[in-house]
């Protein structure tokens, strides 16, 4: 991109309505800047309500995801743990927020993303739940940082979908991408 | 026995334990980089107060947020109440936002499958 052309950029992106566009490293400080940014923003519109703390709960899943399990992954701090990148955004339309995340992962993990979300589309609400305690009470894998249910508890929070999207790039990895609508009214 | 003190930060709780009278106090948002780590210190008192002490606990939680990782973790500190509880009291409170349906839930799921007396208790705001 022409760097100075940086005012299209920005126009194209608030046609989009976007309300928060990040793409690199997710640390844990810009993390929590963002879901904090994202909580104080709606919580001014909305006042403190459910939908607040969906985005807010949303949010915090998909970035750490990323941050957890991107295949792209950048050492920030010599000597600790790399940190995942990837991108991130939230948009905004008339009745509903839009969260979606992106980043680059192992093929053989995008397929089983892919038939996670593909099983857990079909599930009903009391279903879900029955899963969701199911997994939180398994062991933990081995190094595996995250609960597990990251993934279903979006779901249940949002009483959406996961749309999901693969795109792969070589024989290695793939661009997997996560989405989930957020309705006003819940 | 010593306390355990661990000050609040927008993604990790506050931690208020006394080893004297077995009352542990944990409260604000908890969603850190690395939930395992964060929890560590915290089941490693409760298992020195159970081997040491001996005596009843009250927990008393005063959520905003959990993230996944962190009501693993939480959960495993139940699984350990819950042994506990076979020969000893163990009491939970559970206070939430009288609006807050989602950390109501969670409580109210983890405490489900678990024999541990749990109150929940709406908060006024």
């Amino acid at each position: 991109m022409d760097k100075l052309k940086l005012f299209e950029y920005y126009n194209k992106m608030c046609d989009q309505n976007i309300v928060l566009d990040f793409q690199g490293v997710i640390s844990q400080d810009l993390l929590v800047g963002m879901a904090e940014m994202i909580k104080n923003k709606f919580t001014q519109k909305f006042g403190k309500t459910n939908i607040v703390k969906k985005m807010f709960s949303v949010f915090i899943e998909l970035a750490q995801n990323i941050a957890y399990y991107s295949y792209e992954r950048v050492e920030l701090e010599a000597g600790k743990e790399k940190i995942g990148a990837g991108i991130i955004v939230v948009t905004e339309q008339n009745t509903y927020y839009t969260i979606t995340s992106g980043n680059r992962i192992e093929n053989d993990k995008a397929l089983e993303v892919a038939n996670q979300c593909k099983y857990l589309n079909e599930l009903n609400e009391d279903e879900l739940k029955t899963y969701y305690k199911e997994k939180l009470r398994e062991p933990r894998p081995e190094g595996k940082k995250g609960g597990g249910v990251g993934l279903v508890d979006i779901l249940r929070k949002s009483k959406s979908k996961l749309e999901y999207r693969i795109t792969p790039i070589n024989d290695i990895e793939s661009f997997l991408v996560l989405s989930v609508k957020i309705k006003e009214v819940l | 026995m010593k306390n355990l003190i661990i000050e609040k930060t927008k993604y990790t709780l506050d931690i208020d334990f006394e080893g004297a009278t077995g009352i542990m106090n944990m409260a604000g948002s908890s969603y850190p980089e690395n939930a395992i780590d964060f929890y560590k210190p915290i089941i490693n008192w409760i298992e020195d107060f159970i081997n040491v002490e001996k005596k009843p606990l009250t927990l008393n939680f005063r959520l905003n947020y959990l993230n996944t990782s962190s009501t693993k973790c939480i959960l495993d500190i139940f699984e350990i109440l819950e042994e506990y509880n076979e020969d000893n009291e163990v009491v939970v409170n559970w206070y939430y936002e009288e609006d807050d349906e989602d950390i109501l839930e969670t409580g109210e799921e983890m405490g489900e499958d678990m024999d541990i007396p749990m109150n929940f208790i709406p908060i006024k705001e």
